[in-house]
C-alpha cells in the first residue's frame, strides 16, 4: 500500500511542476527573515532604594521569548524598577503572507485606475493591518474608503518616490483568507515599483513602564515589514526613448517570471519579441496570454503602457 | 515672540535663585514665573490696514517686572526680573524710558498667553507688531503684552543672566569667558546673541567650554595654576545609554613636567544644566565617574584616568588638585543635534507635560531630533486633514534639550518612567484629547509617518509612545 501513495505522491507533485510552468503563480511578498533573539549584553538597571535613598543598580535581564513562531507572537520582559516582571506582547509584523494582484486601466482619456487586489493568505498568523505601494508620479491620487486611512507613506524608510499608506478596517479584521482591493488614479502609465505590508497591531499594549534600551533597540520597524513588487505609476520612464524602453522591458522579463507574473515559455518568447522590435504585436498577444494564465494583468499592462507610449504611425 | 518669553522666564528664574542666596529660602514650586502661548496667528499688515492693540483696559491682575543687576568693574552688568503680580502703577514706575517705534507696521502676530505665578493665573491676549526699521531692511519687533507690560524691556535687555551667588561667580572662568564674549562682540559690532541660537538665548550663553578654558585670568583668580593643566580627548561626549562615545581619557600634566606628584581630580556638575532643575531634584546630581580620583605624575610629569560620563545630559567640570593649585576643563554631555519642537501657529499641535514639573520645566521637555520633530508636525497635519473638526493633538514629553536620561517621576536623576525619551526620538501624545472613534486611524497616520512600533500605554498612563 505504501509505495502505491509514495507513486501517488510523487505523481500529484509532477502534475504541479507542470501546471506552474505552463500558468502563472504570483509569489507572496517575501519576509525579511530578521531574527529578535535575547540581548546578550546590557546595562545594568537603577533605582532608588527607599530605605537608604541611595541609587542602587540591578539586573534587569532583559529577554526576547518567541511563544507562537507562526502567529509572530514574542514576549519581551525585563525586570522593572519596581522588581517586578514587566512584559510587552509584541506581535511582529512580518508573520503575514500576501499575495498582490494589480492592474492598471484606463478610466477616462488620460487617467489610469490601479487597482491593487491583497489576498492574505491562509499561511498567515496574523491579520493584515498596512500596505504601502511606492509611485513616481506628481498626480497621483488614492482612491479613498471609508472607515480606513489612507495617506501619504511618510518616513525616511520610504523616500524613494511616492508611497501611499493603506490602512485595514478596524471594524471588519483582515484575517487570513480574505481579500481587500485598494486603488490609485494617475495619468502616469505603469512601471514595476515596490510595494510593502505589514500585519498584527498598530500599537502595542504597554507595560506601564518603558522597556530597556536593548529590547527596544531589537524592535525592527519598517525593516521587518514584507516586500515584493508591483505595477504603479512610473514618470521615470517618461524620458526614455524606444530604444531604452525595450531595454528597460528586456532587464525586466526575468524579474515578471521570478515574481510569477510569467511563464518560463512565455518570458523567452516575450524576449524574442522586444528584441526583435515589435511591441505592438507582443501587446496584442498579451490578451490571448492573459486568458491562458501565462502572464498576469501586471505584464499586460505595463506591456499596454509601453505600447502608447510609442510614436504614433 | 516665545523668545522673549523665555528671556523672561530664565531671568525670573535668576531672581529666585538670587532671593534663594539671600535667604536660604527655598522657592515654592509655583513661585516660578510660568508662560504658555497658544494660537499663534501672523499676517502681513497692508498699509491701509488698521491694527488694534490688545485690550490694555481689561480686567485682571498684571505682572510687574522688577530689573536688578549685578556688576562688576567695567564689565557688562549681569541682570535679573523679579516678577510679582501687582498694579499697573507699580510697573509703570520701573518701566524705565519707553521706546518708540516709528516705522510702520509690516506683519503682525497676534496670540494667547497664560502667565502663572504663585499659584495664580490669567489668560489674555497679546500681540508683536514687527515695524519697518529706519533702514528699511531690518525689522523692530514690538511687543505688546496687556498683562506684562514691560516686557519690550525685556526684549531689548543685552544683559547677561545674574548667577547667585555673584562674589563668587565673579571669580570663575565662567564669568571672565562670558565678559570677553560679550565685550568682543560688541567692538566687533555684532549681536550679542548671535542668529540661530536657541529660544530665551541670553548675552553670553554661547561661551563653550574651550573659550572658558582659554580664557586669561585677573589676578587673585582662585582657578589660576600655571603649573598644573587638565584636559580631555573629548570635550563633548554622550550621556552613558545614551549611545558613543560615551567615555574619555582625561590627561592631567605638571608643568613643567614634575614626576612623582599626587594630583586630585574631581568632578562638579553644572547646577540646572541638561534641563534638570536641581531643586526639585532628589539626591545629588550625577557627574560621571573616574577610574581614579588621584594619581601619581610620571616620569613624563603626568598621567591618565578614564572618564564615563552620566546617565543625564548636563555640563561637568573635571577639576585637578595640586595643593593650592588647580586646573579645570569642562565637558559637555549630551546628544547633540536636538531642537526644540514649537508650535507653529494656530491648529497645528499642542505642546503639554511642563505645568507643575519644575524639575523639567517649560522650554526643557520638547526636544528631539529634527527628523522626529518633523514627523510630529507631519502627523499633527495628518491628523487635521483626516478629522477637520477635532481638537489638536497634544504633545506630551520628548526629550530634555541635551538629551540623555529623563528622570520624568521620581526626579531621582536614576530612574522613572521614561526609560526612552534619551535620544530625541520619542514623544508621549496624550490620548485624553482623541475619541475612541479616531483612534484606530490615528494609529495608521503614526504608522505612516515614521513611528512604526508605537507603544499603546493609554490605559497605564493616557498616551500613546512614539518611536522614530
Amino acid at each position: 500500500m505504501r509505495p502505491i501513495v509514495w507513486t501517488l505522491c510523487s505523481l500529484s507533485v509532477i502534475v504541479a511542476t507542470a501546471a506552474t510552468q505552463s500558468t502563472v503563480r504570483r509569489v507572496p511578498l517575501q519576509r525579511a527573515a530578521l531574527a529578535m533573539v535575547s540581548p546578550s549584553t546590557y546595562r545594568m538597571g537603577e533605582r532608588l532604594n527607599p530605605k537608604t535613598g541611595q541609587v542602587q543598580t540591578y539586573d534587569p535581564k532583559p529577554r526576547v521569548v518567541t511563544v507562537d513562531a507562526p502567529r509572530g507572537l514574542v514576549l519581551l520582559t525585563w525586570i522593572g524598577v519596581d522588581g517586578k516582571t514587566k512584559t510587552i506582547t509584541y506581535q511582529r509584523p512580518d508573520a503575514i503572507d500576501v499575495v498582490v494582484r494589480a492592474d492598471a486601466l484606463h478610466v477616462d482619456s488620460g487617467t489610469l485606475h490601479y487597482t491593487y487586489d491583497l489576498e492574505i493568505l491562509r499561511s498567515s498568523g496574523e491579520y493584515l493591518s498596512s500596505f504601502v505601494v511606492q509611485a513616481f508620479a506628481k498626480d497621483l491620487e488614492p482612491v479613498r474608503q471609508t472607515a480606513l486611512y489612507v495617506g501619504r507613506m511618510n518616513a525616511r524608510e520610504f523616500s524613494d518616490g511616492q508611497w501611499t499608506y493603506f490602512g485595514a478596517p478596524e471594524s471588519s479584521p483582515l484575517n487570513p483568507g480574505r481579500r481587500i482591493r485598494y486603488q490609485l488614479r494617475s495619468s502616469v502609465g505603469p512601471g514595476l515599483v515596490s510595494c510593502r505590508v505589514a500585519g498584527g497591531p498598530l500599537a502595542h499594549e504597554g507595560a506601564g513602564e518603558e522597556m530597556p534600551a536593548e529590547l527596544s533597540a531589537l524592535l525592527p520597524g519598517y525593516k521587518a515589514w514584507p516586500q515584493g513588487y508591483t505595477i504603479g505609476p512610473d514618470d521615470r520612464l517618461a524620458s526614455l526613448s524606444p530604444a531604452q524602453r525595450a531595454l528597460k522591458l528586456l532587464e525586466w522579463l526575468p524579474e515578471f517570471e521570478r515574481l510569477g507574473w510569467m511563464t518560463a515559455e512565455r518570458r523567452r518568447h516575450y524576449n524574442a519579441g522586444v528584441r526583435g522590435g515589435d511591441l505592438r504585436a507582443l501587446a496584442t498577444e498579451a490578451e490571448a496570454d492573459l486568458r491562458a494564465e501565462r502572464i498576469t494583468t501586471e505584464v499586460r499592462a505595463i506591456l499596454q503602457g509601453f505600447v502608447a507610449a510609442l510614436p504614433k504611425r | 515672540m516665545r523668545d522673549v518669553y523665555a528671556r523672561l522666564m530664565r531671568y525670573d528664574r535668576a531672581a529666585r535663585q538670587v532671593a534663594r542666596v539671600e535667604t536660604g529660602v527655598v522657592p515654592e514650586p509655583d513661585a516660578y514665573l510660568v508662560v504658555s502661548l497658544r494660537n499663534l496667528r501672523t499676517q502681513d499688515v497692508g498699509a491701509s490696514m488698521q491694527v488694534a492693540s490688545p485690550d490694555a483696559t481689561a480686567g485682571g491682575p498684571r505682572v510687574t517686572l522688577q530689573r536688578r543687576a549685578f556688576c562688576y568693574g567695567d564689565d557688562p552688568c549681569h541682570a535679573y526680573y523679579d516678577a510679582a503680580w501687582g498694579d499697573i502703577a507699580g510697573t509703570a514706575a520701573t518701566a524705565g524710558e519707553a521706546r518708540t517705534f516709528g516705522g510702520p507696521v509690516m506683519r503682525l502676530t497676534t496670540y494667547d498667553v497664560t502667565v502663572t505665578l504663585g499659584g495664580q493665573s490669567r489668560t489674555y491676549s497679546a500681540q508683536v507688531r514687527y515695524h519697518e526699521a529706519g533702514d528699511a531692511v531690518s525689522v523692530e519687533s514690538e511687543v505688546l503684552d496687556p498683562a506684562i507690560p514691560d516686557l519690550q524691556q525685556v526684549a531689548d535687555d543685552e544683559a547677561p543672566l545674574a548667577v547667585a551667588a555673584w562674589t563668587s561667580y565673579v571669580k570663575t572662568r565662567r564669568y571672565a569667558a562670558v565678559v570677553k564674549r560679550i565685550t568682543d562682540l560688541r567692538r566687533a559690532g555684532k549681536r550679542t546673541v548671535p542668529d540661530g541660537a536657541p529660544i530665551g538665548s541670553l548675552p553670553g550663553d554661547d561661551v563653550t567650554a574651550h573659550q572658558e578654558a582659554m580664557v586669561m585670568m585677573t589676578a587673585g583668580e582662585p582657578c589660576s595654576a600655571a603649573n598644573l593643566q587638565v584636559w580631555a580627548d573629548r570635550q563633548t561626549l554622550r550621556p552613558e545609554g545614551a549611545g558613543t562615545p560615551d567615555v574619555t581619557t582625561i590627561h592631567v600634566m605638571t608643568s613643567p613636567p614634575t614626576p612623582g606628584v599626587v594630583v586630585t581630580l574631581t568632578l562638579e556638575a553644572e547646577a540646572n544644566s541638561g534641563g534638570h532643575m536641581d531643586l526639585y531634584h532628589v539626591g545629588a546630581r550625577p557627574a560621571g565617574s573616574l577610574s581614579a580620583t588621584s594619581g601619581t605624575t610620571g616620569p613624563d610629569g603626568g598621567f591618565d584616568v578614564g572618564y564615563v560620563a552620566p546617565v543625564v545630559g548636563e555640563r561637568v567640570t573635571v577639576r585637578a588638585w595640586l595643593n593650592d593649585k588647580q586646573a579645570t576643563f569642562r565637558m559637555d554631555i549630551g546628544v547633540p543635534g536636538l531642537e526644540e519642537l514649537l508650535e507653529l501657529g494656530p491648529g497645528s499641535f499642542q505642546l503639554i507635560g511642563f505645568a507643575n514639573t519644575p524639575a523639567h520645566p517649560q522650554g526643557t521637555n520638547h526636544w528631539g531630533t529634527p527628523y522626529a520633530n518633523g514627523k510630529l508636525r507631519d502627523i499633527a497635519q495628518a491628523y487635521l486633514d483626516a478629522f477637520p473638526e477635532a481638537e489638536v493633538l497634544q504633545y506630551n514629553d520628548q526629550s530634555l534639550p541635551w538629551g540623555g536620561r529623563f528622570d520624568y517621576e521620581l526626579r531621582n536623576w536614576a530612574s522613572g518612567a521614561h526609560a526612552e525619551h534619551r535620544l530625541g526620538t520619542n514623544c508621549d501624545v496624550d490620548s485624553a484629547s482623541v475619541p475612541l472613534r479616531r483612534r484606530s486611524q490615528l494609529m495608521d497616520i503614526f504608522r505612516a509617518n515614521g513611528s512604526t512600533d508605537t507603544l499603546n500605554e493609554v490605559a497605564c498612563c493616557q498616551h500613546w509612545h512614539l518611536r522614530f
